[in-house]
């Protein structure tokens, strides 16, 4: 299995709370979708396989380029790649980006599946945030998604942010599940550095979000969408009827994957390369032919870590037997903290795996490095 | 003889004595411009970066006075800090004369005044030097007229000096040459030294300095050192210049040094009295005192295997500084680390410092406390160093513990706040004095035990700064002590158990518990921290369990810096202790100790 993410740069305009790379200057466009193909060109051999199975565009927000931007893209990454067997093909999106028009156009490019900026269905809310759209837009997109027949999308959402009570949360949660939304991705809010939200709490105009209402907020979540019958089968993802991101889980199994664009991260097993995240020095580097990306190669330690990491957030959990056999110098650390953990009932064994309860969900990270080695 | 002037410097910290020193090197040529590093005569790392001198030492230099005649000059450096005031009162027992260095925008400080009243005891000839008189904040009749009524001067006598130009310098030395008597002594009668310091050298073994009061030593004699009375083959003795310069023979008046293979500092006593086993004299000289250690700490390896590298640096540091004593102890929270004994506070601080810089040791320091004696019903005489030895209540009979007289000199705006600080910390007011209108003397006496604690911090913050300190130990008096221990989790942490006076357990217990809590991080459960005298719980703080500590997105690019987030978490976990299931990080015990109240 193996993926391939296009980092799309643009934004509309800034969310607050965002610390992912994007600029609001379109102007650059056709420059750095012009660097994004050349790049394409010159990675061709980062992945052991050319076979694709997932796709993603995510950003920014890749629903704002053009769609001789987007076939420019389609087409490089078909002369390098094997798309024959695409499983997924997923485009992030901002509700009011989402037309008949455009969902025609990215229909007939492939895309498969729409990950879909809601964040929450309350307009006080939205403007907290910063976002470019309303919550009848949100409403309006959800309808026109499936009119044009996608059946597999997922939405974003929010909790534990400035104005959100627990019955926003819950009213938000409500929403989805009449819609019948098949995937959700439901987000603590992260006051992040170098964001406006980050600025507004140092410079006191907004108090720091306290830890409690977001435990809190965090359980509710956790709780209701079990009770409306989705699966949590990742720390932040749920899902109905097993329809699970391919391309998310492929991160959190390991499978490899390259990037292209600023800022983006590709892994082939043996390293992880990330990007320049900043557009013009990305095509001034492409251009000129100097280096865009710096990269580390995984020792053991690394990968076991990563292999803890990743494995403990999901509802796959980790498991004895490929610890013993893939990393055997670290069997002790990692029984001893296990342990620990299955003390504490933060960890529970599950079908031969052990993943974390839902206790251990809330100090996900605390957890996680207890069982790290060092 | 007659050619001979032995003098030390008088100065407070800060107020320019090694600057002074290095121009009298300089005017003198002892040193070249091109060998000057700043503060030739600090040699540790540590006494140049805290311009502070913590070791005493000596250096000759040569004159060609006005006179005409050639003088040679012993310059005896004298260590700038409370904790080593045997150390200066033998420096200073070793001259004829002395440079009262005061700072002009500062005016005269306690620490200069302890030091003077000794100079003054040993009827040394005194000459006031008014430093830094270029600085605009000068305050130079001000400062004249506090060294007038202390020492009685006319103000004629008092020399301007700049130990940043040079301006003044030459005056000094003819100042010297004129005022200073030149030592007396008799060449003819049995050899009589007193030592006032002594080097470490790692090829050479122990070096001591000496004055010799009476009599002639020559390379190759039989010595007796008197109060160790330990003998020794004089391998070679000289002159301190830059280097040590070997002479075949010393008399009377001279200032020298003698090595004779000793390998370890504590061979060598700070005051004692050097003779010929062959002639040896009638009586030592006055004022040997076994210095003894005031304030006990235990020292830790972080982690446990450095057990035996922390004792190999303790003892090449005791090579080198004969009044760090050690012993072995073991705690339950800490495992195995060294009782350890020091002058003061300032000395713990620069041995821990020492440890890390020069042996890459971090350690973890316990609650210090002073040195207690007791007394069992069954009439047994105990000496209390660390709380572990406070026998059980149902035996003891009494406790003493040391007090010290304490010399605070400030603006007469600030004795309210200070005065409640000394009585706060169990102390009397002894008597008043105004220096000059703008300056009071007060006299306290203190138990030792609270200056240990947050002391200079309050006091410097009560007077902004303008209150200087200095203290003498005086005696042992009656004491009402226990112990306190801490508990996380109920479990004790004998590292943090602390001997207090019963009527400041309370509030101690208060605060440590509350600096705990800042201190400990927040864990998958609830902490209890609590302070406890035997079964009696006097305090308590909890820290709640970790509600939510889970990063909420974690794809393709955030794996990195994820998993390098949590490493980071990780190694910092293994640097704590665990008390029971109870993670403490080690830097809790060190700062755990800082208990300013804001």
């Amino acid at each position: 299995m193996s993926g391939i993410y296009l980092h799309i740069p643009f934004c509309k305009q800034a969310c607050h709370y965002c610390n992912f790379h994007f600029s609001t200057n379109l102007d650059r466009e056709s420059a750095v979708i012009d660097a994004i193909c050349r790049e394409i060109q010159m990675r061709k051999d980062f992945l052991p396989t050319k076979k694709i199975e997932t796709l993603y565009l995510g950003g920014g927000t890749p629903s704002v380029i053009s769609e001789e931007s987007l076939k420019n893209l389609i087409a490089e990454l078909s002369e390098v790649y094997d798309l024959s067997s695409l499983r997924e093909f997923t485009l992030e999106a901002n509700p009011d980006d989402i037309t008949v028009e455009n969902l025609e156009m990215w229909k007939e490019v492939g895309v498969n599946r729409f990950s879909l900026g809601v964040q929450s269905f309350f307009d006080e809310e939205l403007e907290y945030m910063n976002r470019a759209h309303s919550s009848s837009q949100s409403y309006k997109s959800i309808d026109l998604i499936r009119k044009a027949r996608f059946a597999n999308f997922s939405i974003d959402l929010i909790y534990g942010g400035h104005l959100t009570s627990s019955g926003m949360m819950l009213m938000n949660i409500h929403e989805a599940v009449q819609l019948k939304i098949p995937h959700l991705s439901i987000y603590g809010m992260t006051v992040e550095e170098k964001t406006a939200l980050h600025s507004f709490i140092q410079t006191g105009k907004m108090d720091p979000i306290p830890e409690t209402k977001q435990a809190e907020q965090f359980s509710l979540v956790m709780e209701q969408m079990a009770e409306d019958g989705y699966e949590q089968y990742e720390i932040s993802n749920y899902c109905k009827s097993k329809k699970y991101a391919l391309h998310n889980t492929n991160y959190w199994k390991g499978a490899s994957y390259v990037g292209f664009g600023p800022s983006a991260h590709s892994f082939n097993g043996e390293m992880r390369a990330w990007n320049i995240s900043d557009n013009n020095a990305y095509v001034k580097a492409i251009d000129g032919g100097a280096s865009y990306s710096k990269e580390e190669r995984l020792s053991d330690k690394d990968k076991y870590n990563e292999y803890i990491m990743t494995g403990l957030r999901t509802k796959w959990g980790v498991n004895r037997a490929i610890v013993t056999n893939e990393f055997a110098a670290f069997a002790d650390t990692f029984e001893a903290g296990l342990a620990q953990q299955l003390e504490s009932k933060c960890i529970e064994e599950k079908e031969e795996s052990f993943v974390l309860t839902q206790t251990g969900k809330l100090i996900a990270d605390n957890v996680i490095s207890e069982l790290f080695a060092t | 003889m007659e050619f001979i002037r032995n003098f030390s410097v008088i100065a407070h910290i800060d107020h320019g004595k090694s600057t002074l020193s290095d121009r009298l090197l300089e005017h003198t040529k002892t040193i070249s411009e091109r060998d000057m590093t700043n503060q030739a005569l600090d040699d540790m790392d540590i006494e140049r970066e805290r311009g502070i001198t913590i070791k005493s030492h000596a250096i000759q230099l040569y004159y060609n006075a006005k006179d005409g005649n050639k003088y040679t000059f012993n310059l005896i450096d004298t260590p700038g800090h409370v904790d080593f005031s045997y150390e200066v009162s033998r420096s200073i027992a070793a001259c004829e004369g002395v440079l009262l260095l005061v700072d002009a925008s500062q005016g005269i400080q306690a620490q200069t005044i302890s030091n003077l009243y000794l100079a003054l005891e040993h009827d040394l000839e005194i000459i006031p030097v008014l430093n830094k008189v270029d600085m605009e904040s000068a305050m130079i009749e001000e400062v004249s007229d506090q060294i007038i009524d202390l020492i009685g001067c006319e103000l004629e006598d008092i020399v301007h000096a700049s130990g940043k130009t040079g301006f003044g310098v030459e005056n000094i030395l003819e100042e010297i040459v004129k005022k200073i008597p030149a030592p007396k002594g008799d060449t003819e009668a049995p050899l009589q030294a007193l030592i006032f310091d002594s080097v470490f050298n790692s090829f050479r073994g122990v070096i001591a300095y000496f004055r010799i009061l009476n009599g002639v030593i020559n390379k190759g004699d039989a010595v007796r050192f008197v109060n160790t009375g330990k003998e020794y083959h004089a391998d070679e003795i000289g002159v301190l210049q830059l280097d040590q310069i070997p002479k075949k023979k010393l008399s009377a008046g001279n200032v020298g040094y003698i090595i004779t293979g000793i390998k370890q500092s504590k061979e060598i006593k700070v005051g004692d009295t050097i003779t010929r086993v062959d002639n040896p004299c009638a009586e030592a000289i006055d004022g040997f005192e076994n210095v003894k250690p005031m304030v006990f700490a235990g020292l830790y390896p972080i982690e446990n295997e450095d057990f035996e590298d922390l004792r190999e640096s303790l003892e090449k540091l005791q090579l080198n500084d004969a009044s760090l004593v050690y012993e072995p102890e073991s705690s339950i929270a800490l495992g195995f680390g060294f009782r350890c004994g020091f002058l003061g506070m300032l000395h713990l601080e620069i041995i821990q410092e020492r440890l890390s810089r020069e042996f890459d040791q971090e350690v973890i320091t316990t609650v210090p406390n002073v040195s207690y004696k007791a007394g069992t019903k069954k009439g047994e005489k105990l000496e209390i160093n660390t709380p572990n030895d406070l026998p059980d209540m149902t035996i003891l009979d009494y406790v003493e513990e040391p007090y010290i007289k304490a010399q605070i000199i400030t603006k007469p705006e600030y004795i309210g706040s200070i005065m409640t600080l000394c009585l706060d910390k169990r102390g009397t007011l002894g008597k008043q004095t105004y220096l000059t209108p703008e300056r009071i003397e007060l006299t306290f006496e203190l138990p030792l035990a609270e200056i240990v604690f947050d002391f200079y911090d309050k006091l410097k913050s009560i007077s902004k700064g303008y209150a200087s300190f200095d203290y003498v130990p005086i005696d042992y008096r009656k004491s009402d002590l226990v112990k306190l221990d801490i508990k996380l989790n109920g479990e004790p942490v004998d590292a943090l158990s602390s001997l207090v006076h019963r009527g400041k357990a309370d509030s101690f217990g208060r605060k440590i518990c509350k600096r705990l809590k800042e201190l400990l991080p927040r864990q998958q459960f609830m902490i209890a921290i609590q302070a406890a005298i035997g079964a009696k719980i006097i305090a308590r703080e909890t820290i709640s369990a970790l509600r939510k500590d889970v990063t909420s997105k974690c794809y393709g690019g955030d794996i990195t810096r994820k998993r390098k987030l949590l490493e980071k978490q990780k190694k910092g976990k293994k640097k704590m202790r665990s008390i029971g299931t109870v993670q403490v990080p080690q830097k809790a015990f060190l700062e755990v100790l800082k208990l300013n109240e804001n």
